[in-house]
C-alpha cells in the first residue's frame, strides 16, 4: 500500500436482506482510495449507496463482501474494543444534524470522545481549548447547545470530530441543516483544517455548493461509482460550474433512461 | 466525568422519567411499611398474636417483590429505549463498550438509589400516617410506635438495590448487543399495520383455550392443591398475550370494515388502535394481570374482614366469660352495651365441672349455631342442654382449662353445697357488637389475666368470641390492610407502565395530529378521537383483569365460603382510582399532542 493512502477501499459489495427474503444490493463493487490530506466528496442521488458506504467506512455497518483498509489495517474485521478505539482515535464524525447532548455544555461535548475514552480531565481541557481556538469557538465552550445558533452546533460538532486528531473526518452532509451563510462558513473552516493539519475529509453531500470545496468528487449512482472529478488547478468557482455541467448531463441520461 | 455524564443524563430526562418514578417510589413506600410492620418490636411485644400478622406482612412484602422485578425489568426497557440514541453515538464516537457498560450500570442504579431513597422517605410518613388507622384496623393498642425502623430501611434498600443491580446487567446486555445504527436510527422506524392472516385467528383460539385452563385451574383448587397456583399462572399470562395479539386486532379489523368506521374520525381512531395494538401486545397483557392482582387483592382482603365476626361467634354465642368479679371487671362490665348476662355457680372437681339446675333454668344457656355462613343464637332449656353434646362442648370451652374438663354435672343447690370444690361464678356476657365493645372487652380480659395469676392463662385462653376476634382480626385485619396496600402499589405500577407506553408515543402521534388540524378536523373531534383511543386502551385491559379476577376468586372459595358476596365495594374504589388515571393520561396527552388552531410551520 502507498505510503500516502489513508483510506484503501476493495471490492465493497453490501447486501440487505436475508437470503430467503427479498435482497436489496445498496453497494456492488465499490473501489478507491483517498490520499493523505485529500478532501474528497461523495455525490449521489438519495437511495444511491453514499449513506451505506460512509457507514461502512465509519465502522457503523459491515459489508457483505470485500474490505477496507484504513492505515495497514482491514476495520472491517476489527471486534470489540478495536472498533472503539479506532472511532475514537483514528476518525471523526459529523453528522448533518449535529447529534449534540443537549444536556452537556458544548466545552463537555467537545470533549466527549476523550472522556469516553477514560481520558484526564486536565489533559481533555487542555485539547478542547486548543480545538476550540483553531475553529474560532472559544467564546461558545460555556454555554449549551441550545443557546447557540446552527452554525456554531455544527462547528461544536466539527470540534468534537477533530478532538482526537484523527487521519480521517467524516462529515454526512455536514450542511444539510444550514443556511448558505453558515454552510459556506463550515466548508471554509473545513477546509482549513483539511490544509492545517492534514486531515482527510471524506464528505457525502448532494449539495454542489458544498461539493465545490473537495479536491476530487465520486460519484455514486445505484451502488457503483460511476464517474469521478477532479479539481485540479481551477479555482473552486470554476471547480463548481463543472459540477453543476456534470450534474445536468447526468440528470439528462436520467430522462433518457426514464423515456426509454 | 462518567458519573457526571450519567447524573446529567438522568436529571435531564427527569420529566420523562417521572412517571416511572412514580411507580418505583410507591413500590419502595409500601415495601417499607410492610418491612416496618413486620419488624417492630413494639407491636410484636403488645400482642402475641401479632407474630401470625408478622407472617402476612412479610408475604405482602415477597410478593410485593416479585411484581416490582418484574415492572423495574419492564420500566427500565422503556428507559432503554429513549436513551438507545444517546448511547448509540456514545458508541460512534468511540465510547468502549466496558465503559458504556458501566455508564449504563451507573444510570440504572442512580435511578434505582434515588427512587428508594424517596420511597423509604415516603414509606415512612405513611407508616406514621397510617399507624394509627392499622392499630385500630388490628385492635392493638402500643403507645410508643415509631415509624422509623433500621431493620426495615436497611432490607427496602438492600432489596431494592438488587432488584437494580439485576435490571442494571439485562439493560446492559440489551444495549451492548445491539449495533450501533440500528441504536442511532432505531426511532425513525414507522410501525407495520397488523395484517389479518389464519395465525391470528388460530392465536384467538388457543388464547380463550389457555385462558379457559386456567381458570379451570383456579376453580379446582382443592383438587388440584398447590399445583393449581403454577398451572394458573402460566395458562392465563400467555393466554392474555395471544389474546391480546389476535382477538382484540380481529375486532378491530373487523369494526373498520363497518358504517360505523366511516362516522367522524371513527377511521382514524380505529387505524391508530391497528397501529398501536401490536406495540402495545406486552404491555396491555402486563397491564391486564396486574389490574387483576390489585383488584383481586384488596377484593380478597376486604372478604377475610367480612368473615371475622362469622369465624368467631361460631363456637360461643358470648363475648366473653368473667371468672373474677373484682370491682374493676365490675365496673368495666357496667359500661357496655349489653345484650345478655348470665351468671352461673360452679364448682370444679378433678375432670368434672358442676353447675346448678337452678341457674340455667332461670337463666337459659345460648348456643351458637352456623348454617351456610350465617351465625344464629338459640336458647337451650336445661332439658335440651343435658342432651345436646354441642352445647355442652360450647358450654366446657368458656372455661380456660378447657382441655383438662370431661364432663358437665348439673346438680341441685343441696348437692352443689356438698361438693368439696372452691364454688366461684361464671358470668357470661353478650354485647351488641363485639367491634363496637373491643376496647373495653380488652380492658376486662387484661383484667382477668392478671387476677388468674396463672402464667399459662393468656387472653387467648378466656372463654367468649372475643379472644377469637382479637387474633382474627390481628391476622384477618392485616390480611386487608396488606390486600389494599399491594392493590394500590399494583394500580400505581400498572398506570405507571400504561400511562408512560401512551406518553412516550406522544411525539410520534404529534405528526399525526397536526395533519388532521391542517386538514381542517374541528378541535372537539380531535379530542373526542383520542379520548376514545385511549379509553381503549385502558378499558381493553380492565375488562379482562376483572374476568380473571372473577374467576380467580374462586380460589377463595375453600377458604372463604363465598367469596363473592360484596364485590361492590373494593370494585368501585378500585375502578374510580382507574379512571382517575384514565383522565390524568387523557389530560397530558392532550395538552401534548393537540394542536393549537394557530399553525406552526
Amino acid at each position: 500500500m502507498n505510503q500516502n493512502t489513508v483510506i484503501d477501499v476493495q471490492h465493497v459489495t453490501k447486501v440487505y436482506g436475508k437470503k430467503t427474503e427479498k435482497q436489496y444490493t445498496a453497494l456492488k463493487d465499490v473501489n478507491f482510495k483517498v490520499r493523505q490530506g485529500e478532501f474528497v466528496g461523495i455525490m449521489g442521488a438519495s437511495g444511491s449507496g453514499k449513506t451505506t458506504l460512509l457507514n461502512i467506512l465509519a465502522t457503523m455497518d459491515k459489508p457483505t463482501e470485500g474490505r477496507v483498509l484504513v492505515g495497514n489495517q482491514d476495520i472491517t474485521k476489527l471486534d470489540g474494543n478495536q472498533v472503539s478505539d479506532f472511532r475514537a482515535k483514528q476518525i471523526g464524525f459529523i453528522f448533518q444534524d449535529f447529534n449534540l447532548l443537549e444536556s452537556l455544555t458544548n466545552a463537555e461535548n467537545i470533549g466527549l470522545p476523550l472522556t469516553l475514552q477514560g481520558a484526564k480531565k486536565r489533559k481533555t481541557n487542555e485539547l478542547v481549548h486548543q480545538v476550540a481556538g483553531q475553529l474560532g469557538i472559544n467564546q461558545l465552550l460555556d454555554k449549551y447547545p441550545v443557546e447557540i445558533s446552527g452554525g456554531q452546533k455544527q462547528r461544536v460538532a466539527a470540534a468534537r470530530g477533530l478532538i482526537s486528531r484523527p487521519q480521517i473526518l467524516f462529515a454526512d452532509e455536514p450542511t444539510g441543516a444550514l443556511d448558505s451563510r453558515n454552510a459556506r462558513e463550515l466548508l471554509e473552516t473545513l477546509k482549513q483544517v483539511n490544509d492545517e493539519e492534514q486531515v482527510s475529509v471524506l464528505m457525502v453531500t448532494h449539495d454542489p455548493f458544498s461539493a465545490s470545496y473537495c479536491e476530487r468528487i465520486l460519484f455514486i449512482k445505484d451502488g457503483k461509482i460511476g464517474e469521478q472529478l477532479e479539481a485540479g488547478d481551477q479555482k473552486r468557482s470554476e471547480f463548481y460550474q463543472t459540477i453543476l455541467n456534470k450534474l445536468g448531463t447526468f440528470n439528462d441520461q436520467g430522462e433518457d433512461v426514464d423515456v426509454i | 466525568m462518567l458519573f457526571k455524564l450519567a447524573f446529567v443524563n438522568v436529571r435531564d430526562r427527569w420529566r420523562d422519567y417521572l412517571v416511572l418514578f412514580f411507580g418505583l417510589i410507591i413500590s419502595a413506600a409500601i415495601f417499607y411499611m410492610f418491612e416496618a410492620i413486620a419488624t417492630n418490636k413494639a407491636l410484636i411485644q403488645a400482642n402475641i398474636s401479632f407474630k401470625l400478622a408478622v407472617i402476612v406482612f412479610q408475604f405482602g412484602s415477597v410478593l410485593l417483590g416479585i411484581i416490582t422485578l418484574v415492572y423495574i425489568v419492564y420500566a427500565n426497557s422503556f428507559l432503554m429505549t429513549m436513551r438507545e440514541h444517546d448511547y448509540g453515538l456514545f458508541m460512534m464516537l468511540g465510547g468502549k463498550k466496558s465503559r458504556l457498560g458501566l455508564l449504563i450500570f451507573t444510570e440504572t442504579l442512580l435511578i434505582g438509589l434515588v427512587s428508594t431513597g424517596v420511597g423509604v422517605l415516603v414509606g415512612i410518613g405513611l407508616t406514621q400516617g397510617l399507624s394509627q388507622l392499622l392499630m385500630t384496623q388490628l385492635g392493638v393498642q402500643i403507645t410508643k410506635f415509631t415509624a422509623l425502623n433500621n431493620t426495615a430501611c436497611l432490607s427496602t434498600i438492600l432489596f431494592f438495590v438488587i432488584l437494580f443491580l439485576v435490571a442494571s446487567i439485562i439493560n446492559q446486555h440489551k444495549i451492548l448487543h445491539r449495533p450501533v445504527l440500528r441504536l442511532l436510527k432505531g426511532n425513525s422506524e414507522a410501525d407495520k399495520p397488523m395484517k389479518v392472516t389464519v395465525w391470528r385467528y388460530i392465536e384467538g383460539v388457543i388464547g380463550i383455550g389457555l385462558l379457559a385452563v386456567g381458570y379451570w385451574a383456579m376453580a379446582k383448587i382443592e383438587i388440584l392443591q398447590l399445583m393449581a397456583i403454577p398451572i394458573a399462572l402460566v395458562t392465563i399470562v400467555l393466554g392474555t398475550y395471544f389474546l391480546f395479539n389476535a382477538l382484540f386486532q380481529l375486532l378491530i379489523y373487523g369494526l373498520k370494515t363497518t358504517n360505523l368506521a366511516f362516522k367522524g374520525l371513527n377511521g382514524f381512531t380505529l387505524g391508530q388502535l391497528n397501529f398501536r395494538i401490536r406495540d402495545y401486545t406486552k404491555m396491555l397483557s402486563v397491564v391486564s394481570i396486574l389490574f387483576a392482582l390489585a383488584l383481586g387483592a384488596i377484593t380478597v382482603g376486604m372478604g377475610y374482614h367480612r368473615i371475622i365476626p362469622v369465624m368467631a361467634k361460631s363456637n360461643t354465642a358470648y363475648d366473653l366469660a368473667v371468672y373474677k368479679q373484682t370491682p374493676q371487671a365490675t365496673r368495666l362490665v357496667h359500661q357496655l352495651d349489653l345484650q345478655e348476662k348470665q351468671t352461673y355457680r360452679q364448682k370444679i372437681k378433678g375432670t368434672t365441672i358442676y353447675f346448678v339446675t337452678d341457674d340455667f333454668q332461670k337463666q337459659p344457656f345460648e348456643m351458637a349455631k352456623v348454617n351456610k355462613e350465617k351465625v344464629s343464637n338459640h336458647r337451650l332449656t336445661l332439658n335440651q342442654l343435658k342432651h345436646s353434646g354441642r352445647g355442652q362442648e360450647q358450654l366446657l370451652s368458656l372455661q380456660t382449662n378447657y382441655y383438662e374438663l370431661r364432663q358437665i354435672k348439673f346438680v341441685s343447690q343441696k348437692e352443689f353445697q356438698t361438693i368439696q370444690a372452691k364454688p366461684s361464678k361464671l358470668v357470661l356476657i353478650k354485647t351488641t357488637g363485639l367491634a363496637k365493645s373491643a376496647k373495653i372487652l380488652n380492658r376486662i380480659a387484661k383484667n382477668q389475666v392478671s387476677e388468674i395469676k396463672n402464667p399459662q392463662v393468656t387472653i387467648d385462653s378466656l372463654g367468649g368470641a372475643y379472644p377469637i376476634y382479637q387474633s382474627a382480626n390481628i391476622v384477618f385485619g392485616g390480611l386487608e390492610f396488606v390486600g389494599f396496600f399491594l392493590g394500590m402499589a399494583f394500580l400505581t405500577m400498572l398506570a405507571s407502565c400504561l400511562m408512560f407506553k401512551i406518553l412516550s408515543g406522544a411525539q410520534l402521534d404529534k405528526r399525526r395530529y397536526q395533519m388532521l388540524n391542517r386538514l381542517g378536523t374541528r378541535q372537539k373531534l380531535i379530542r373526542k378521537s383520542i379520548r376514545r383511543e385511549i379509553g381503549v386502551l385502558f378499558f381493553l385491559p380492565g375488562v379482562l383483569g376483572v374476568v380473571h379476577v372473577l374467576f380467580g376468586l374462586k380460589m377463595f372459595v375453600p377458604l372463604m365460603g363465598n367469596p363473592y358476596t360484596n364485590l361492590a365495594t373494593p370494585f368501585t374504589i378500585f375502578i374510580c382510582l382507574y379512571l382517575i388515571y384514565y383522565l390524568i393520561t387523557v389530560l397530558i396527552y392532550e395538552k401534548l399532542v393537540v394542536p393549537t388552531v394557530r399553525m406552526q410551520f
